[in-house]
């Protein structure tokens, strides 16, 4: 009796080992398989967000290059067209200016009396419309040599700007594909995350290091308008100083006595355009 | 109704009436202050500068009269005054950073809590 109840449980055993064995077949691959599906999941997740990502830098950057070209063509029709304004103020008063030293110089003539007189006026004028020939000249060739120093100011941070973003783009891009090598390798996705945040961020600390050199680059255009201030006004203190001259000489011619130099000021209130 | 239009001309009258007052008013105030130099032709000529862009139009050019120093003193005038205009043209290196704030965006392109 008690052999049968042996055997009996025996057999149970036996029977429950099996059901536990067939059973844990079953279990553990599928749990292995769950896992596995897992860590699969998270990978094509972090690899779709890299590649999203790169989709929409690609497009703000064309975005943000129209700006940048948008606003660059702002500059150059601002700058022409004041230019062109000034051009046109000043070829305006040079003609204002030249009709009035004809009335002036008419009036000249007809105080001399005298042939010595006449000469003088003759030289005066002379003398004169040379010197403001030679002024004129030097501020245009100020004007000129500054425009032509500010396009090329212009053209130096073009080409810096331009240099600094394509190889901001080139180290994001760089980041970006590695980030999706390494997905496709099965790298760790936190690691592929932190490799590649840890890249982009090197990428736009260099980029605003750059940055910062290029509206340097913009700080030497100052030497350009002390440059052009110092020859329009050298170009100026000739003239006066020929004017003045000239003014002795012709005083001479009538008689009168020497002056002292009546000095305009450097600086008139208001131009008269 | 001929009532009505006679108090509409009544008061056209009125109204004319004080607006004529007050002219004849100013113009005699003017008047009596220039004569007494209170005011002067200069002070008048001076009003135009401070109206800025109609002084630019309105300024004077030097006279001709034949005077030596009025002759010199306009052509050093005409020097002075093309310095100020083109003295507004050097403003433009201010112009070359126009595109900063677009340079600088590109730094904002991304943002790392994207991924």
């Amino acid at each position: 009796m008690l052999r049968l109840m042996m055997k009996t449980n025996y057999k149970n055993l036996l029977a429950k080992f099996w059901t536990i064995l067939i059973l844990l077949t079953f279990i553990i691959p599928a749990f292995v398989l769950a896992q596995s599906q897992n860590k699969n999941n998270s990978q094509s997740k972090i690899c779709t967000a890299i590649v999203k990502f790169a989709e929409r830098l690609d497009q703000r950057f064309v975005n943000q290059e129209a700006k940048l070209t948008a606003r660059r063509l702002e500059r150059v029709s601002k700058i022409a067209n004041h230019q062109v304004e000034v051009d046109v103020k000043i070829d305006a008063n040079r003609e204002k200016w030249d009709d009035n030293r004809e009335e002036q110089f008419g009036k000249l003539e007809e105080k001399a009396q005298t042939d010595a007189q006449k000469q003088a006026v003759a030289q005066f004028k002379s003398t004169m419309t040379a010197a403001i020939s030679t002024r004129r000249a030097a501020v245009d060739v100020a004007i000129q040599t500054f425009r032509q120093g500010l396009q090329q100011a212009i053209n130096d941070r073009k080409t810096a700007t331009d240099t600094t973003v394509s190889t901001y783009k080139s180290t994001i891009n760089l980041a970006i594909d590695k980030a999706k090598s390494d997905c496709a390798s099965g790298v760790d996705t936190k690691t592929v995350r932190t490799n590649l945040i840890q890249s982009l961020k090197t990428a736009r600390e260099q980029f605003n290091t750059a940055r910062q050199n290029i509206e340097k680059l913009s700080e030497s255009v100052e030497t350009l308008v002390a440059a052009r201030k110092q020859a329009v006004e050298k170009a100026h203190d000739d003239f006066k100083k020929a004017a003045e001259q000239a003014r002795i000489q012709l005083k001479a011619a009538f008689g009168q006595a020497s002056p002292s130099p009546s000095v305009s000021p450097t600086s008139t209130p208001s131009p008269t355009t | 109704m001929t009532i009505l239009k006679d108090q509409i001309f009544n008061l056209m009258t009125s109204k004319l009436k004080t607006i004529l007052s007050f002219g004849i008013l100013a113009l005699i105030v003017t008047i009596v202050a220039f004569k007494i130099g209170m005011i002067s032709l200069e002070d008048i000529s001076q009003l135009t500068t401070v109206i800025p862009g109609l002084s630019q139009r309105i300024t004077p050019m030097p006279k001709a009269t034949g005077n030596i120093d009025g002759v010199v003193d306009s052509l050093i005038k005409d020097s002075t005054n093309e310095q100020q205009v083109i003295k507004s043209e050097e403003a433009d290196v201010n112009l070359i950073t126009l595109d900063s704030q677009e340079i600088g965006d590109f730094a904002q392109t991304y943002d790392e809590n994207e991924l």
